[in-house]
């Protein structure tokens, strides 16, 4: 009776381990995400505030231009014309300039910019601190005011 | 595919004349640098772009300092002329490029068919001469325009900004000129017809001095517009106005370029008796 008794606790420890290496793992691997103190959090699709929070899963965001239904895995800014930044070059946006649709914009290649952004709005898929994943979201872009696609590291 | 073949006498001995030629080039390059002269105050400037025009920004920049007899201008006409050897002795530096190679490749002859390759612009040489000059030799530099986007954090850190970028070219209002700053005291407030209104963010505020800010017309953006600085033994003036000539026909902004240089070089600002090209 002990014998097993002190197996199946060996056995929770493990899964318990386990849930927490697969939590903390979910959290690291997300993007971090800030919200611009101004936002009011409304989602574009059900007019719903969403929750606060800091984390997107990886992959997830996604820019809109004019429509919701046009995702795009890029967006454009104003340099010398129009130019394009793909998410998978990027490495951070911060805002700079709301007003003005200004965000610094860090590229993966160590270069950097900080020209007027042409998309408008954003959708991602929220991860909770405790490493789950809501309901994709829809905001304007303004409501952000960090996207950060850099490996956390602690 | 062309087949592979040996190379001719003949192709072999272009390609050796060609190799030749570019290293005689950038030998020349440094070779043109002329030692400064007993009381030569000795300004290299670096200037103009594809978007910016070199022709008429040297064209300003020498009549506002024309009056100063003992005052010589070195342009860069080619930037791998642009080396430690002319900065060495340099008293002051005035640059207004971002980091890109040259837009079209520099040559010597009076009709061109086709040109070389651009040089390449800003080099980890050229930004090591730069700080090197300034923070221990006492260079003074005249950071002039879109020399905020050289894409280089060190170059950044020595201009003391991070750098924010235009939005359209409109009408720019100088305002909010230091009333207390020798370079900017008693100028009033005053405008460009057209202008890429740069902005930046000041690293250190404890030890830099806000000249002025500027006001974009059309989109009401209120932006830094100028700022100085120390950094180590020299002097650094930012000055961001500078796309189109029209900038440099200012009086005011002229004036505020004489008065920059002075300071930049730590010498006294005598009244500004205006260019001798207008």
């Amino acid at each position: 009776m002990r014998r097993r008794m002190l197996r199946l606790a060996g056995v929770a420890a493990i899964l318990v381990m386990m849930c927490g290496v697969v939590v903390d793992a979910q959290t690291k691997d997300a993007v971090r995400i800030a919200f611009d103190d101004q936002a009011k959090r409304v989602d574009l699709r059900t007019g719903k505030t969403i929750p606060l929070c800091t984390l997107a899963e990886r992959g997830s965001i996604r820019f809109y231009l004019n429509r919701l239904d046009r995702a795009d895995e890029f967006f454009h800014f104003y340099h010398d014309g129009l130019r394009t930044a793909r998410i998978t070059d990027l490495e951070q946006m911060e805002k700079v300039q709301p007003r003005f649709a200004i965000w610094r914009i860090r590229f993966a290649s160590g270069g950097k910019n900080t020209p007027r952004v042409q998309h408008k709005a954003v959708s991602f898929i929220p991860v909770t601190a405790e490493g789950k994943a809501g309901e994709r979201v829809y905001l304007r872009l303004d409501d952000l005011k960090l996207i950060d696609w850099r490996e956390q590291v602690n | 595919m062309e087949p592979l073949q040996n190379p001719s006498r003949r192709k072999a001995l272009k390609t050796g004349l060609v190799t030749a030629a570019a290293t005689t080039a950038v030998q020349s390059a440094r070779a043109a640098v002329r030692s400064k002269e007993p009381g030569e105050t000795k300004i290299v400037a670096i200037m103009g772009d594809y978007w910016h025009p070199a022709v008429s920004q040297e064209l300003h920049v020498r009549a506002i300092l024309s009056p100063l007899k003992d005052w010589k201008l070195y342009f860069v006409q080619r930037s791998s002329a642009f080396t430690p050897e002319l900065l060495q002795d340099a008293d002051l530096l005035i640059t207004a490029r971002y980091g890109g190679a040259d837009s079209i490749g520099w040559s010597d002859e009076p009709v061109v068919v086709s040109r070389p390759k651009g040089d390449p612009y800003m080099t980890d040489e050229q930004e090591a001469a730069i700080i090197e000059n300034v923070t221990k030799r006492g260079m003074g530099w005249l950071a002039v325009h879109c020399t905020l986007f050289t894409g280089r954090k060190a170059i950044e850190d020595l201009m003391g900004i991070e750098p924010i970028l235009h939005q359209e070219i409109q009408p720019v209002v100088v305002r909010d000129l230091n009333p207390e700053h020798p370079i900017t005291r008693g100028i009033d407030t005053f405008f460009f017809n057209l202008d890429e209104q740069f902005d930046a963010e000041i690293k250190d505020p404890s030890r830099t001095t806000v000249l002025f800010r500027t006001l974009a017309v059309h989109d009401k953006r209120d932006a830094l517009g100028g700022w100085c600085l120390e950094q180590g033994r020299g002097r650094v003036v930012g000055l961001l106005p500078g796309h189109y000539q029209w900038t440099y026909r200012m009086p005011q902004y002229q004036e505020i370029f004489w008065r920059a240089a002075h300071w930049a070089l730590k010498r006294d600002i005598p009244p500004f008796p205006g260019p001798s090209m207008s």
